[in-house]
């Protein structure tokens, strides 16, 4: 279950990296909470408020009860425009709807602008982390990788492996006609879309695009201004160690002046109202930073991929996946847990994660194997003779550990 | 007030260096001309990626480049001119409490500039400082913010093992101007608003 | 005062020394210290959110102790179990005040030492350079602190930074893999500090390090309470 080597040095990086930052303001946490929680509470007021502001804008909003529909509403809305060729920012929603699939099965070409998701292309491997994708890819095996790809010399210095990349992305993203867009909040109030990066992909799609397909998950909603200020902070902060993201797109709907000349937005369900409807409104508040990822020792170990390519990874992961995502492997993820605590410190909007996992590993209870039920029905039988459970607990160690 | 004291001129100072901005401010306008020759003529540049209003907030600034055989090109769709390296514009507004810039407007070419070249000259009037982003907005007396984008620093990324690489989609350089408030007590152009 | 000694079910079965150290501490220090015949505080059920047979060990865990002035226990994990789950579990069991009460009047290892026997009875020498590891179930570092200040001819004692070992029973007996996996990158910091020996207040992490480093080279790894009990290690001073 261990990832590889290069994986896990990849992964104690991280960890080392955002041990380094400062902790969060105290202050921040509770407020971004609260923030999210109102919203959560009353989502689909809010959903429909943003409805009405972005159509009044002349926005297209679509609905996605799962991510097939999501797929055909991607599908469609690029097949309207005639173009067979497609940019998509980076976005974590990209691989939940498994849109790299189903363009390819469709015929469309799909191409990743944003560095780490086209070197994950190029290499064929799986995302590390939602906000580091690509960071445990080996300099040489990225660099093979290239040279294989665009037919250039190797080359071992990362500056210019990234001139290399800037080289070849750089003209797509200037000719660019139709761009699908993963979007981080959308405000209620007026109806705009919110994206953050460091590199300025978004911001160059946003203006050079005339068509943008925007897709978002149903729980970023946000209300306000307000609430859109703090919310940012709280995501650079937690996802980059930073108080600003140094590009922050706000898209508003088509003008006439200049701009894309139409833009739609798909409203993703896939799943978020079951765990709404499940009691976990407080996990949705999650806004995508991936700082639990980092803090926690056991993601450390087996990355995002061990929690399903499709689906949500980390410790919040494990947290929604099972009702979410509910298939056998996913029902195992709540007790991917060492409880530690260490999530809970750095979550900027105050999930309590490990209250969560413990509230989904009773409920997961009543499944357990008739092995581990058997365990637990000696457990208790033993409990009060201290003779033979002590020996009792050693033998079951040795043959535990040993299987 | 002296504007070096302004406290919003300094926090967002402190702030946008802190992001590995470039700053400058000046008391008058003239000094700001010529500051800007120098940086132009330092950057040895013939052609300017440029949003033309923009160098007319600094009076006799478009004639100054003029003498100095330095061209202002405005980008038009399908002829980006993605090639020119060094840009300018202005921003419709500065924030404070983030040290960032705010452009804005319906006009989304007049962003470009600042996302194009390798070297992108900001200006920003001082009067356009805000402390936050829900004050501008309530400034504009708009229900929302309508198209906009908030720039924080200069291009990075860090997808190959953390390697910090600046300029991938974005200026490496991002140089802020700050403009004092005209002698006259006017704007010498406005910041196109949305309808 | 009547203190007893909740040893942890880890302790017996895995480190019985560490119980008898215990004991041979309190002895020397005067203290009646008393071990009730004890298995488990229910945290094994509790975390695979078995909350029946948890609840069961809870009240078995209050009958058990019940009525002592002081509750010690080498597990700052078995600690925030009694401390933090047995209150909801038994909130609407008969033995809820009685759990409340347990709960208040129990304490690990270091915070007893620093506050109810206090720092200047003891006189621990090592030579050589001394680490401490803190366990992510809480520790408290203030009391570790003090304790490790007492300490002569050491070398620079270290309280190394809080990492999990992945003792967590879930992934003990569910994952094990990984929690193996998962106490190399400690053991690595605790080689690497070229510390001679390394202190943990937490039993679990204690049986769980020792288990992975086998035979390989690295410190030596003790808990606390076995350091403070050794006569070699520690002179005690009478009470004044």
């Amino acid at each position: 279950m261990p990832a590889d080597r290069p994986t896990r040095q990849a992964l104690y990086r991280l960890g080392q990296l955002v041990e380094r930052r400062s902790p969060l303001p105290p202050e921040l946490p509770p407020a971004a909470g609260q923030a999210r929680r109102r919203v959560l509470a009353e989502l689909e007021t809010y959903l429909n408020g943003f409805a009405t502001q972005a159509q009044a804008q002349g926005m297209r909003v679509w609905w996605a009860e799962d991510y097939q529909q999501a797929d055909r509403l991607v599908i469609e809305r690029i097949r309207e425009t005639g173009c067979t060729e497609v940019l998509r920012n980076h976005s974590p929603l990209f691989d939940e709807i498994a849109l790299d699939r189903a363009a390819a099965g469709n015929g469309i070409k799909l191409i990743p602008i944003h560095p780490g998701d086209h070197y994950l292309q190029l290499t064929g491997a799986s995302p590390l982390h939602p906000i580091w994708p690509s960071a445990h890819l080996g300099l040489r095996h990225l660099a093979t990788a290239m040279a294989k790809a665009w037919k250039v010399p190797p080359s071992f210095d990362p500056d210019l492996l990234a001139g290399t990349a800037r080289l070849r992305l750089r003209p797509l993203l200037l000719a660019v006609k139709v761009a699908v867009v993963g979007v981080h909040f959308a405000v209620a109030a007026d109806g705009s879309l919110v994206c953050l990066d460091n590199d300025g992909h978004n911001a160059h799609l946003m203006a050079l695009a005339e068509h943008l397909i925007c897709l978002i998950g149903i729980e970023q909603v946000v209300a306000d201004m307000a609430d859109l200020e703090l919310l940012i902070r709280a995501f650079s902060l937690a996802a980059w160690g930073q108080d600003q993201a140094h590009y922050v797109g706000v898209i508003a709907g088509p003008r006439m002046a200049d701009g894309p000349r139409c833009v739609d937005v798909i409203l993703l369900d896939n799943g978020r109202r079951r765990a709404l409807a499940a009691g976990l409104s407080v996990a949705l508040a999650c806004i995508g930073c991936g700082a639990c990822h980092a803090a926690c020792p056991v993601y450390r170990q087996v990355g995002a991929m061990a929690y399903g390519r499709h689906a949500r990874s980390g410790p919040i992961g494990a947290v929604l996946n099972p009702v979410m995502w509910p298939t056998r492997r996913t029902q195992d993820q709540p007790y991917l847990s060492s409880g530690c605590r260490a999530c809970a410190a750095v979550c900027p909007v105050g999930i309590d994660l490990p209250d969560l996992l413990a509230r989904q590993r009773r409920d997961l209870a009543a499944r357990a194997s008739w092995a581990e039920r058997l365990g637990f029905w000696l457990w208790q039988r033993l409990l009060p003779y201290p003779r033979l459970f002590i020996p009792a607990l050693r033998l079951a160690r040795r043959l535990l550990w040993r299987a | 007030m002296k504007a070096e004291f302004s406290p919003f001129v300094q926090r967002f100072m402190a702030l946008w260096q802190q992001r590995g901005g470039r700053i400058e401010v000046h008391e008058s306008q003239a000094a700001a001309r010529l500051s800007l020759l120098l940086t132009l003529r330092e950057l040895r540049v013939r052609e300017i990626l440029a949003w033309p209003p923009a160098a007319l907030l600094l009076p006799g600034l478009t004639e100054a480049l003029a003498d100095a055989g330095i061209a202002l090109i405005q980008p038009e769709r399908g002829r980006l001119r993605a090639e020119l390296t060094v840009g300018l514009t202005e921003a419709a507004a500065g924030l404070a409490a983030t040290g960032s810039l705010v452009l804005a407007g319906p006009v989304v070419d007049a962003w470009l500039p600042a996302l194009l070249p390798v070297y992108a000259l900001v200006f920003l009037p001082i009067p356009r400082l805000f402390s936050d982003l829900t004050a501008w907005q309530r400034a504009q007396k708009t229900e929302g913010l309508g198209r906009a984008l908030l720039i924080g620093g200069p291009s990075i990324s860090a997808d190959i093992e953390w390697h910090a690489h600046t300029g991938m989609f974005g200026p490496r350089q991002l140089h802020v101007v700050l403009l004092p408030p005209p002698e006259n007590g006017e704007l010498s152009t406005q910041v196109p608003h949305e309808a | 005062m009547r203190i007893a000694l909740f040893a942890t079910c880890t302790a017996q079965a895995f480190r019985p020394g560490l119980t008898a150290a215990g004991r041979k501490l309190a002895h020397d220090l005067g203290l009646t210290l008393v071990t009730p015949p004890q298995t488990c505080c229910g945290l094994p059920a509790w975390d695979a959110g078995r909350l029946e047979p948890a609840r069961m060990a809870a009240r078995q865990f209050v009958r058990v102790f019940a009525g002592y002035d002081l509750v010690l226990t080498p597990s700052p994990a078995c600690r925030r179990m009694v401390c933090e789950h047995m209150p909801v579990l038994l909130a609407t069991e008969p033995e809820a005040a009685a759990g409340m009460a347990v709960a208040a009047r129990l304490v690990t290892w270091p915070a007893f030492l620093v506050e109810h026997v206090g720092v200047e009875r003891f006189e621990p020498r090592f030579r050589g350079r001394i680490g401490y590891f803190p366990a992510c179930t809480g520790t408290d570092e203030a009391a570790v602190q003090a304790l490790l200040a007492r300490i002569t001819g050491a070398e620079l004692p270290t309280v190394f930074r809080q990492d999990c070992c992945g003792y967590g029973l879930n992934l003990v007996w569910r994952y094990p893999e990984l929690s193996r996996a998962m106490a190399e990158p400690v053991l690595m910091t605790l080689r690497l500090s070229g510390a001679a020996l390394v202190l943990t207040d937490e039993v679990g992490c204690l049986v769980h390090l020792l288990a992975q480093q086998r035979r390989r080279p690295g410190p030596v790894l003790r808990h606390l309470v076995e350091f403070l009990a050794d006569p070699d290690c520690c002179r005690l001073l009478p009470q004044r």
